[in-house]
């Protein structure tokens, strides 16, 4: 998502831990590309072990010109898909390749109230295609509640005239059931590193002089339903739809492009060469014996000829002494 | 010629009646009424024409903005004129609101602030041409722009590259105020920080805003361009629909977490930036409009149409000459 629509402090909302701090200020002037930054995480909650990695998009909007906004996040995509690829294909144990692999790709949508911008859908379409895409509607304290739904129809009616595939609702054979979580999408989010007091507890939120967004309140945001499709329904969701769709279709194209066999068998393989073999051999015999049959005649034309000159000396001899007598 | 010598001050032995002057104006000036000329630049879903519509208190402009899949996006920055007609206790003004949609909505950008920027020195080069013309009517009608309202994006971090560009374009032009749009999203410490960033970069990139320094403003005037300057850019809410706040109806916005008064000092700046625009410095923009940005805009018309008309003249000249060599003594060569 473009640059001030609050992502780096909302997964660091979502994680409830300051994971990344926000870098003040962030001039996205300076940015001429956009960057990919990935940071590595390992976090423990229970005796579960959850490797976590959070990548960046700052300077994704930022310029005049975003027509090539979207390559390097293509890129950083493949090349994960390509790792995987790979290490797939190797020949040693495949027990625990590293998945760098992209599970989830949070789209952050500017509250305009508008439809889509024209950016917004060319990088959903491009993004779906290849991740699960989760859209998100950034800073939603900015919107009041009909002006949400409103809002929310708006763009789901903008996601299905352009046939953008959007995690859950596009995969419904991958995934159990999460209707209710369903309706709320896309998600309004709001986000805080700051902890205000409400009822004497402290809890995430923002505070204005007209009245304290609480992050945690189902009433203000849809945060706890995002973080519930996250973290708790459809965390194994996203990685098997990653695995056997996505996954899978990038592999399909790729080895569909490249022009290699169906079969990668070994046996397989050393089948092909025998015959391939086999017939070279075949070939290379028949030159020989051609070469030799060549030779073969060659000689014996030449006997031929040399006892057929004798013949005829003997014969103009004998004339000679028949003559002579 | 004589020199006109320094006037004497004299004391008056009675009333004389001329001080009534500023009323004889007065009327002649509600007769004529007045036009104000205001643009809005900005990108979709920043609340530009609602703001528009709570300044002046009446829905004069609608929002342009896509709000369904069906409409197709817009390939570049249209502009589109409103013109209305309001009235207050007798006193006539035309406003004239100028619309910029499509205003960096593009992918690519680049160029996006043409239209607006020619739309601009169109008006001003219509007014130099009315003024220009031998038989000029008494009171030329005024398109020429006095206010832009630049819109800026609550993001909370820094100016964009493009609102940067376009700033600077735009503050050679015309009168520029910038704004920071939905600012209902910033708390109190970020909206400072934002203000005090951007204010950095705009002094950095010297780009000038209304108002400008002058030497005929006297201490109080300055004192409030001051204040202005202090609070620039405005951080504002608009709204069009009213809530209910201690029995009163207000202009606002009902969330679940509390309303925001948009006329409320501490919610939001729109109080200042109306009294601003229509209570303070309506005159002052009008008048900076014609004094600074149309004379510098004039003087470069006028140089080049000079140059233009002297290459012409040396150019006639040089075609007139080769025709005297021709009638040599030899008489007339044909």
């Amino acid at each position: 998502g473009e640059s001030g629509l609050g992502k780096t402090t909302f997964m660091n909302t979502l994680f409830n831990t300051p994971l990344k701090e926000e870098i003040h200020p962030k001039n996205p002037q300076s940015t001429q590309t956009v960057e990919i930054s990935p940071v590595h995480y390992e976090l423990v909650e229970d005796g579960v072990t959850l490797n976590l990695t959070v990548v960046d998009t700052p300077g994704f909007g930022d310029q005049l010109n975003r027509e090539h906004n979207l390559d390097p996040i293509v890129e950083y995509i493949d090349n994960q898909f390509e790792a995987y690829h790979a290490a797939e294909r190797s020949s040693e144990f495949r027990r625990a390749i590293p998945d760098t692999r992209i599970h989830a790709l949070l789209y952050f949508i500017a509250p305009t109230g508008h439809a889509l911008k024209e950016l917004d859908i060319k990088a959903l379409q491009v993004l779906s295609a290849k991740i699960n895409v989760i859209p998100v509607i950034a800073k939603a304290d900015t919107l009041t509640h009909e002006e949400k739904s409103a809002f929310k129809k708006t763009i789901l009616r903008d996601i299905e005239a352009n046939a953008i595939r959007i995690f859950p609702t596009a995969y419904p054979d991958d995934r159990e059931s999460v209707e209710e979580l369903e309706k709320y999408i896309p998600f309004t989010v709001i986000g805080s590193d700051q902890f205000v007091d409400v009822d004497g507890k402290k809890v995430r939120g923002r505070s204005y002089r007209w009245g304290v967004v609480e992050v945690e309140n189902e009433q203000h945001c849809d945060f706890i339903h995002l973080r519930e499709l996250l973290m708790t329904h459809a965390l194994h969701d996203l990685l098997e739809t990653s695995h056997t769709v996505h996954y899978h279709n990038y592999r399909a194209q790729k080895l569909r492009s490249s022009g290699r066999p169906e079969s990668i068998l070994a046996c397989d393989d050393s089948y092909e060469h025998r015959i391939e073999r086999s017939k070279q051999n075949m070939a290379e015999e028949m030159i020989k014996k051609e070469e030799e049959m060549r030779q073969n005649f060659v000689l014996k034309v030449r006997e031929k000829e040399a006892s057929l000159r004798e013949r005829e000396e003997q014969v103009v001899y004998c004339k000679f002494f028949s003559a002579n007598k | 010629m004589a020199a006109i010598a320094e006037p004497q001050k004299m004391n008056l032995n009675g009333y004389v009646g001329f001080d009534s002057i500023t009323r004889q104006i007065e009327k002649k000036l509600l007769k004529r009424g007045f036009q104000f000329n205001v643009i809005v630049v900005g990108q979709t879903g920043l609340g530009k024409s609602t703001l528009i519509n709570t300044i002046f208190a009446a829905h004069l402009i609608d929002s342009k903005g896509r709000t369904s899949s069906e409409e197709p996006f817009r390939q570049t920055t249209e502009i589109q004129t409103v013109s209305h007609l309001i009235e207050e206790n007798g006193i006539r003004l035309r406003l004239n609101i100028v619309d910029t949609p499509g205003y960096g909505d593009q992918v690519n950008n680049e160029n996006c602030w043409e239209p607006i920027i020619k739309y601009i020195k169109d008006q001003h080069s219509a007014y130099l041409r009315k003024e220009l013309t031998a038989m000029r009517e008494r009171y030329i009608q005024d398109t020429r722009i006095h206010c832009c309202l630049f819109f800026i994006s609550p993001t909370g971090h820094a100016l964009k590259p493009i609102d940067i560009v376009v700033l600077k374009k735009l503050s050679e032009v015309v009168n520029v105020v910038p704004v920071i749009a939905k600012s209902d999203s910033l708390t109190m410490e970020e909206r400072v920080a934002f203000k005090q960033r951007i204010k950095s970069e705009l002094a950095f990139h010297n780009i000038k805003l209304y108002p400008y320094d002058s030497d005929e403003l006297d201490d109080n005037e300055r004192a409030l361009n001051e204040r202005i300057k202090q609070m620039i850019p405005f951080a504002i809410v608009g709204s069009e629909k009213n809530v209910v706040i201690d029995g009163k109806s207000v202009r606002g916005r009902r969330n679940r977490w509390g309303v925001i008064n948009v006329e409320n000092e501490d919610h939001c700046e729109f109080v200042h930036l109306r009294d601003f625009l229509t209570r303070t410095h309506l005159q002052d923009l009008i008048e900076t409009t014609a004094q600074i940005h149309y004379e510098a805009f004039r003087s470069k018309q006028l140089l080049a149409l000079k140059e233009t008309s002297s290459k012409q003249h040396e150019q006639q000249q040089q075609q007139s000459q080769p025709v005297q060599p021709q009638v040599g003594p030899g008489g007339p060569v044909i």
